[in-house]
């Protein structure tokens, strides 16, 4: 199994401000990269009351500087402003990566579309008409693009006549084949995963007890003859001591109250342990692979997205949480039958 | 005066071809040499659909450059913001000055290559009307304002209050266009000093008529500059670069015109030649340090209080290229800082 941690936001919560919120990021995809975790997220969100980062490349970029290794994950908002800009981004960002990119795109939710001034029927069409000039936009060859939305190059009166009818997007990406995950946080988006024969990204909105279908499903769509990876985000918090969910259920809360105000998920979160039961990872470094190894053998869970900082946390709190679960957790899904004695140190 | 040092563009030319993700490195440590020499800022430049890869992207360099360094300002010389769509550019803004903590220099252009607003599918002849739009909603994002009346409001607000704005001054419309809000110019490097003088003036004459302070607005221009200690050396080793540099785009993307307006690109070599050679020999600053200063004491005399320094000419090596910004840094900054002073 893989791991990843995140994605991140930098939203501004308690005593932790924007500016720290996104030291704290910094630092902790560092630590992420010793830890020898395979990736790091970030993600992005418009017009929120949190100051949730609205450019997830800008971030990402940020954290290319400070790492060499670690694969770096975006999950920008597709389909509501020209699909280019976010080719374009994307190439960008694989280049200052080296090569480390991977690409999720995620669904706007209503405010984002009505702030966009997109008709909220057109939108999932409009999704996937992007999707389709990013595939070409990083292709090596010119490309033109005729849809519903989008023309490419558009040959508009009084400019220059394109004699070659195309496009060139630059520069291309380093990696030949842009890895592209889909986030399946709509129906959209896994119909999509399933007819691309794309890794699927299910999220913190889905249950556990969810999965099994989800996967199923995709499984039954999809024209992929090689098993796709399955890719899952938990919130995760490891603590060697006292209750730990009375360390951050506060936090982890919070973000589902986001989710269902943002139109993402419908639930309640008065009762945090029934809430995190169904979905996150917790507890001592023992109980924590209990759950994981639980959910590998219901799903093969190829890699595991650790969203381990709750907004609002202190860096003290996430490095205990994370040096944790890299030392004690992480090694035993290296290796089904990793000798007890590694793991104790000899 | 002071100075911050351009351009990159992240090209591999068919001069200078080099491996794009090696070009993004050099970007880190160049600015991390820019930063450790003391330089103000490190700017960037957009363009788009160009076979040797031009930077499309700024925000995203932008926050790279972000953490590669601590201290140093991240310039967009500039972001040609006609061809975006102007919510996503604030939310980049927003970020990156965010991501930075406040050390983000907004330089926009109105952009001029057809090919570009047309790949985009938005009509060239609507930039400047696209321009002022923008304008706005970055002014209604920096303020936490409704983009317009019930428009979104764009989060975060950036650290800046305000996000220093640069406008790229080609023309007499841009630079009114700048006066009238009060934000910081870029002149052109294809503007000799007197014209550099003469758009300052009707800078402050446009702010005035309109009301606005312009005590504290910053005069920049771009201006090719490099430094060594051998005048002969310079001339042998950059004059060429920056000819076949200049010669390459000028041509590709008809950017200057000739005496009578009209665009010049590779069908009118010999006047295309003659402008490039204008460039080099009336408005860059090669030479020995001592050259330099004058040059650069020149322009502020005609008003210019800031330079983006071009030292950056795409087919140097790293070695070079860091060589002549500590010159430029330690020679000539000194210099005319003291200028200011006096």
């Amino acid at each position: 199994m893989r791991f990843g941690l995140g994605p991140f936001a930098a939203e501004a919560v308690g005593k932790v401000g924007a500016t720290e919120a996104y030291e704290i990021i910094s630092d902790a995809v560092v630590l992420a990269e010793n830890l020898g975790f395979d990736s790091a997220w970030t993600a992005e969100r418009y017009f929120t009351r949190d100051g949730y980062c609205p450019s997830a490349f800008v971030a990402a970029s940020a954290l290319a500087a400070r790492t060499d290794a670690i694969r770096l994950g975006v999950l920008p908002i597709l389909g509501l402003s020209h699909p280019l800009y976010l080719a374009e981004d994307a190439a960008t960002f694989d280049n200052l990566a080296a090569g480390r990119a991977i690409i999720a795109p995620i669904n706007a939710v209503a405010h984002e579309i009505a702030g966009y001034e997109v008709d909220a029927g057109e939108y999932a069409d409009r999704f996937q008409e992007s999707l389709d000039v990013l595939f070409s936009a990083w292709s090596a060859r010119p490309f033109h693009h005729q849809g519903a939305t989008w023309t490419i190059p558009a040959q508009l009166d009084g400019h220059t006549e394109n004699t070659t009818g195309t496009v060139t997007v630059t520069p291309k990406p380093v990696q030949f084949e842009l890895p592209v995950w889909l986030g399946g946080f709509w129906e959209e988006g896994r119909s999509l995963a399933a007819h691309y024969g794309l890794p699927m990204i299910l999220g913190a909105v889905t249950g556990n007890s969810a999965l099994g279908e989800l996967w199923d499903h995709y499984d039954a769509r999809t024209h992929r003859e090689i098993r796709a990876p399955r890719v899952l985000i938990r919130d995760v918090y490891v603590s060697a001591h006292g209750n730990p969910l009375d360390e951050c259920g506060e936090a982890f809360a919070r973000q589902f109250d986001n989710y269902r105000e943002w139109g993402l998920w419908s639930g309640d979160t008065s009762d945090v342990a029934a809430l995190a039961a169904d979905r996150m990872i917790i507890g001592t470094p023992e109980q924590v692979i209990e759950q994981i190894r639980e959910l590998d053998e219901a799903h093969g869970i190829d890699h595991l997205i650790c969203r381990m900082h709750f907004p609002g946390m202190a860096f003290p709190q996430l490095v205990a949480s994370m040096t944790l679960f890299g030392r004690e957790v992480m090694p035993v899904f290296k290796m089904p039958d990793l000798p007890i004695q590694i793991l104790r140190g000899v | 005066m002071d100075i911050g040092i351009g351009l990159w563009g992240m090209q591999s030319t068919r001069s200078a071809p080099v491996a794009h993700a090696t070009l993004y490195r050099r970007l880190a440590e160049d600015s991390q040499v820019a930063e450790d020499l003391g330089y103000e800022s490190l700017w960037l430049t957009e363009h788009r659909f160009w076979y040797d890869g031009y930077l499309p992207s700024l925000l995203a360099a932008g926050g790279y450059m972000a953490g590669a360094t601590t201290r140093l300002r991240i310039g967009t010389g500039c972001l040609l913001l006609p061809q975006h769509d102007p919510i996503r550019v604030a939310q980049g803004v927003a970020a990156l000055d965010q991501v930075s903590n406040g050390r983000l220099d907004f330089g926009v252009a109105l952009g001029y290559r057809d090919e570009e607003f047309d790949g985009l599918g938005i009509h060239r002849k609507e930039r400047a009307q696209r321009m002022e739009y923008a304008l706005d909603v970055l002014a209604a994002a920096g303020a936490g304002r409704p983009i317009h009346y019930g428009g979104p409001v764009i989060t975060p607000r950036p650290v800046q209050d305000p996000v220093p704005i640069w406008v790229a001054a080609v023309s007499d419309a841009a630079v009114k266009r700048a006066a009238r809000r009060g934000l910081d110019i870029l002149l052109s490097d294809a503007h000799d000093d007197q014209r550099a003088g003469e758009l300052v003036e009707l800078y402050k004459k446009t702010a005035d008529e309109h009301g606005v302070d312009s005590t504290n607005v910053r005069f920049g221009i771009l201006r090719y500059v490099w430094v060594d200690d051998s005048a002969a050396r310079a001339e042998a080793e950059v004059v060429p670069r920056l000819r076949s540099f200049l010669l390459e785009q000028l041509g590709g993307w008809r950017y200057l015109s000739d005496e009578n307006g009209n665009a010049l690109g590779f069908e009118q070599p010999e006047k295309l030649r003659m402008a490039a050679e204008g460039v080099i020999r009336n408005n860059a600053a090669i030479g020995t340090p001592d050259t330099v200063i004058r040059k650069l004491r020149a322009l502020e005399s005609v008003g210019v209080n800031f330079v983006v320094a071009r030292s950056h000419l795409v087919s140097q090596t790293p070695q070079q290229l860091h060589h002549a910004m500590e010159l430029l840094a330690r020679e000539v900054a000194p210099a005319v800082a003291t200028t200011r002073k006096a």
